[in-house]
């Protein structure tokens, strides 16, 4: 009962902090994101402390690809709960039963780039199994895959947020997340004494930002899906890496180093853990894609297939515009192979995060 | 309501979830434990700042120090470790990565609270940056701390890292 009335007594103190004890609605960024029935009051309370935490804070970043990345008007505090608000509305437990929860709301629904689709790549880890050991959810967008799958049989499915009602699921902007109790899963340091430390918060908003940026992208990246990260890496074979340079690992990298930079009050050893939470998310981001065998052979092919002319130019010595392979041979020779041995790579680029459809 | 599209979209939806995995993020309470053998660690870790500041210690401040972080340097987590992760588990810094950033942590706390082990530190950086069997970004932290130290103890010998180790760490903001 104490604590009850020391929580709305803070609720009514701090200055844009939300209520959670007075109300059975619990929201955060002035009502716009919304925790459902089912999740914790622990769990909840820490969220809207978290994002409470963030507008408390004097955003700094050195990096101009924040701003960039984020497409924010300005580096404070306000536009990246504008971004965040404009991503995430609804967030339900990890109970949230997905199966039961869904309904069809429309059928034969007119979807937005009807023919078009993200490219999902399966992951091809397969790790070793821990007998007994149970895995529990961090965190997830579940919003953007329902919309998929409900793109994908060309109906619009909704789900039923348990005291929140009934919301058809016309866009992955809709902004459906699962949380669950790995999300606060934190080691000794980030835990403090008796309390948690910032560096704790600070890691689970940067968590909140990566998914938020599942609900942007719309055809071929809709959803912006994560890639199988390749031959080599660290998580080879995981789908735990980004084929583009703005998905939710580059998101949550950029947020993790601003906040990084804006913790005037955080101890060196959290400081520590932070850059580590910004390593381990940008060591995801694919830069180069390296070209496939079949594109690899059909290069080759092409190289080939361009000499097949040389031997006409050879018999007549004195037609004229020669082209370049007939005039050197060799160097062909030289770049297939150079190509066998050093195939090239496609650069990663930004991917549109125009959204795709519209909240109802 | 029509069954059949609600029937493909449900094993639809969970087929995306587990194939594409947009967004998912679990991960097992006992990761951390399981990945990262923990070598004594705490002991030692509980024992540094008592060490560090106890006056007439019999001890060797520094070469404590040395020891704590050469168990720690064993319990830092390796790129085959992570084979144990389920995917979900891949998906995000999974807990052996986040047990490892407490180590880290420790240790330069230790060297910030006490200027003494800067040196020892700075040889504990250049031999976990140099460990080719950690992850990436193990790697990349301990260059950059390898590389704070080295500027201001006088420049020295930098441990032999690929040029991903190289970028990833150069891309952590400088003075923080």
């Amino acid at each position: 009962m104490k604590a009850l009335s020391a929580l709305v007594l803070v609720s009514l103190l701090a200055p844009g902090s939300e209520c959670l004890a007075m109300s059975k609605k619990r929201t955060a960024v002035e009502g716009r994101i919304h925790f459902a029935k089912d999740i914790p009051d622990k769990q909840a309370q820490a969220m809207i402390q978290d994002l409470n935490l963030l507008r408390s804070m004097d955003i700094q970043s050195s990096d101009p690809e924040f701003v960039k990345k984020l497409k924010l008007d300005h580096v404070d505090a306000r536009s990246m709960e504008d971004w965040l608000a404009e991503r995430v509305q609804y967030i339900v437990g990890e109970n949230f039963n997905i199966q039961q929860a869904a309904y069809v709301d429309r059928p034969y629904f007119s979807f937005e780039n009807e023919n078009q689709s993200p490219v999902l790549e399966y992951p091809t880890a397969t790790p070793h199994s821990t007998p007994g050991s149970r895995v529990v959810t961090v965190m997830s967008n579940i919003g953007g895959a329902v919309y998929f799958a409900g793109k994908k049989a060309g109906t619009l499915y909704g789900v039923k947020i348990p005291g929140i009602g009934k919301i058809p699921l016309s866009s992955p902007r809709v902004g459906l997340l699962e949380v669950g109790e790995g999300m606060f899963i934190t080691t000794k340091t980030l835990k403090k004494v008796g309390t948690e430390s910032k560096a704790g918060q600070l890691i689970r908003l940067a968590t909140l930002f990566h998914e938020a940026r599942h609900s942007d992208g719309h055809g071929t990246s809709l959803g912006f899906f994560h890639a199988v990260c390749p031959k080599g890496h660290d998580y080879e074979g995981y789908s735990a890496c980004d084929r583009n340079l703005n998905g939710a690992y580059t998101i949550g990298a950029q947020v993790t180093k601003a906040l990084l930079e804006s913790c005037s009050t955080c101890s060196e050893a959290e400081r520590e853990a932070l850059k580590m939470e910004y390593l381990d998310s940008a060591s995801r981001v694919i830069q180069e894609t390296p070209m496939s065998q079949g594109e690899l052979d059909a290069e080759i092919q092409r190289l080939t297939d361009s000499q097949s002319v040389c031997p006409i130019y050879q018999q007549f010595p004195d037609m004229k515009d020669v082209p370049e392979v007939c005039k050197n041979p060799d160097a062909v020779t030289k770049q297939i192979e150079e190509l066998r041995a050093h195939p090239p790579g496609t650069p990663s680029v930004d991917w549109d995060d125009a959204p795709e459809g519209r909240r109802s | 309501m029509n069954h059949r599209a609600w029937a493909i979209g449900i094993i639809g939806c969970a087929a995306l979830f587990a194939a594409a995995g947009i967004g998912f993020a679990k991960r097992s309470p006992e990761q951390g434990s399981a990945a990262a053998p923990q070598a004594g660690a705490s002991p030692i870790t509980a024992l540094t700042p008592v060490i560090a500041k106890a006056p007439g210690s019999s001890r060797q401040p520094e070469a404590e120090f040395s020891r704590w972080s050469v168990q720690v340097l064993k319990t830092l987590p390796t790129r085959e470790s992570l084979r144990q992760l389920t995917d979900e588990e891949a998906h995000r810094t999974p807990l052996s990565v986040q047990d490892a950033a407490e180590e880290l942590g420790r240790i330069a706390q230790a060297i910030h609270d006490t200027p003494a082990f800067a040196e020892e530190g700075r040889e504990f950086y250049r031999k976990c940056a140099a460990a080719e069997e950690l992850l990436t970004a193990v790697r990349a932290l301990c260059f950059a701390d390898f590389t704070r130290l080295d500027q201001r103890l006088g420049e020295s010998e930098a441990p032999a890292v690929p040029q991903t180790v190289r970028a990833l760490a150069a891309q952590l903001p400088s003075g923080v």
